[in-house]
């Protein structure tokens, strides 16, 4: 509109043609909307671009059929209708739904008696669609680069993993294999001494040998408990089945008939749900649960419950005890190899929910305990639906 | 290894490596009142020439009894058990196998080669000594004859 351009009086600007060219020609993509459906009338040339739309593809159509078009975009529209007003909307669009950065302006259309006939929609900023593309392509490849990275890694730590297994797996086959021979030799020999000599040791020379023979016994349980945590984390000959857990859960409790017997213990259980896995497995694992909470009771006689409840994307299983419990500064630490918190008044090798651990994280679960000192405990883990089978 | 039949003295074989172990093997068999020849064998290539009756032990006695440890150097038990599974003389002699511990595969290997017994070694001396009495039943159910006279 400058000095070239003829000026005209504004009687001879105000015509339909002129009108049109002034939006067939704006930078700015804008539509305009009819009704209350929002029908679209007119689209500009850009609009179209933005849209990667025919105009024939958008005339006639419900502006809200329009990609992009959101809740909040109609809800504007609708309050342009009621009130008159101008509306002008920043930033994206609806966040989650559409990734894409527009602004818009809308405004009313009145008739000739000042009554609302329609809108005009005009985008203010925005990525075209082309644009858009690429960038999505773009994120698209930054996405998958950075998947592969996390694949890569993943698979690094998998081999670790793996590694760490094998060599458990070896350590633990030397330890049961090679290391019992001459712990053999130890506690014989030292009880042979014990036997051929008897009274002929002086006091002290006894107390040595019994030293010995302790010493050599306490490696072998020791020694056992290490080859148990060793096959709870690997594949045994048997293989994954269909495990009913309540079978398992009585044949803990005959394993354990007699440590039962004795404490007068009241074991019990809710229904237990089938899950895929290896039987020996679980029955380490409700063994120890169950055996710790019979071995750590406190005053009254142990009373010990077992139950499920179905949990997120799988089962949480609760073993629940009324025994001596555990202060919450060791919760961590009883789950570690060989980790204990009693001396020797109370017999073990601190394997056993190191072994209950390996199981469960086996099979993709999780394992915690929830207790108070003399306020028994309960041990808590999660076993996902799959039976988490990775293999 | 030359026995009188009227002595009626068990000729029971040993193939094992340990020292240690033999003594208490001996023990063993001694605390089961057992009337027994031992012939001990401790090397598995030497057992092996015993097994295919190679060299000196061509036309030795058959024992009674072998007892084998699985794990010797160089040559496992279970060679020495398929050699004397494969010859002739030996092939229906009771064998008990001896491990310090058990391994995947050892029930096949005992049916494989008709094994009498598996015995594991055990930890306590007691259990040990007990091992004689095992192989005293195991001996004395295979020769009723022996026992009627």
């Amino acid at each position: 509109m400058d000095a070239e351009v003829k000026v005209k009086p504004e009687q001879e600007l105000d015509t339909p043609s002129l009108w049109r060219s002034i939006a067939e020609s704006s930078p700015l993509p804008m539509a305009v909307l009819e009704g209350d459906g929002h029908i679209i009338c007119y689209v500009n040339p850009i609009f179209c671009r933005l849209l990667g739309k025919g105009r024939e593809d958008l005339i006639g159509n419900a502006f809200s059929g329009v990609a992009l078009v959101g809740d909040e975009c109609l809800s504007l529209l609708d309050r342009v209708y009621q009130t008159g007003h101008t509306e002008i909307h920043n930033g994206q669009e609806d966040g989650a739904s559409h990734p894409f950065y527009w602004s818009y302006a809308m405004w009313p259309v009145l008739a000739a008696n000042n009554s609302i006939v329609g809108a005009v929609f005009q985008v203010t900023e925005g990525t075209p669609f082309h644009q858009q593309a690429a960038a999505m392509n773009q994120a698209l490849m930054i996405a998958s680069v950075h998947q592969y990275e996390l694949r890569e890694e993943a698979e690094t730590l998998n081999e670790q993993l793996r590694r760490a297994n094998e060599d458990l797996k070896q350590f633990a086959f030397a330890a049961s294999h090679d290391l019992q021979e001459p712990l053999r030799m130890i506690t014989s020999y030292s009880q042979l001494l014990l036997k051929g000599y008897r009274g002929q040791l002086d006091s002290e020379a006894a107390v040595c040998v019994e030293f010995i023979t302790k010493g050599a016994r306490q490696m072998r349980d020791l020694l056992a408990g290490l080859l148990s945590y060793s096959a709870a984390g690997a594949d045994s000959r048997e293989g994954t089945a269909h495990i009913n857990l309540n079978m398992v859960f009585e044949m803990v409790k005959q394993n354990l008939k007699v440590a039962i017997e004795e404490s007068s213990a009241v074991v019990t259980s809710e229904h237990l749900p089938d899950i895929e896995g290896q039987q020996s497995h679980f029955v380490q694992l409700f063994q120890n649960l169950i055996g710790n909470a019979i071995k750590y009771r406190g005053e009254r006689s142990p009373r010990i419950h077992v139950s499920a409840e179905r949990h997120e994307s799988g089962w949480r299983f609760a073993v629940t005890d009324n025994g001596m419990g555990i202060a919450p500064e060791y919760f961590a630490k009883i789950f570690g190899v060989f980790k204990r918190l009693h001396g020797q008044a109370i017999p073990g090798t601190g394997i056993g929910l190191a072994i209950c651990q390996r199981v469960v994280e086996r099979y993709g679960g999780r394992i915690w305990v929830e207790s108070q000192a003399s306020q028994g405990a309960t041990f808590y883990f999660t076993l996902p639906m799959s039976g988490g089978i990775d293999e | 290894m030359s026995s009188e039949p009227k002595e009626q003295k068990f000729q029971i074989l040993l193939v094992e490596d340990n020292p240690g172990d033999i003594y208490l093997f001996r023990q063993a068999l001694k605390g089961a009142g057992l009337n027994f020849e031992l012939t001990v064998i401790e090397d598995g290539a030497e057992a092996l020439a015993f097994a295919k009756r190679d060299g000196k032990y061509a036309g030795s006695p058959v024992p009674d009894l072998a007892v084998l440890d699985v794990n010797l150097p160089k040559i496992q038990g279970t060679e020495v058990l398929g050699a004397m599974r494969r010859n002739e003389e030996l092939a229906r002699v009771p064998v008990a196998l001896m491990t310090s511990s058990a391994t995947p595969g050892d029930q096949a290997i005992s049916k494989e080669f008709n094994v009498t017994r598996y015995i594991m070694k055990p930890l306590d001396l007691e259990d040990f000594l007990q091992i004689g009495n095992v192989l005293k039943q195991l001996l004395l159910e295979r020769s009723p004859h022996w026992l009627k006279n």
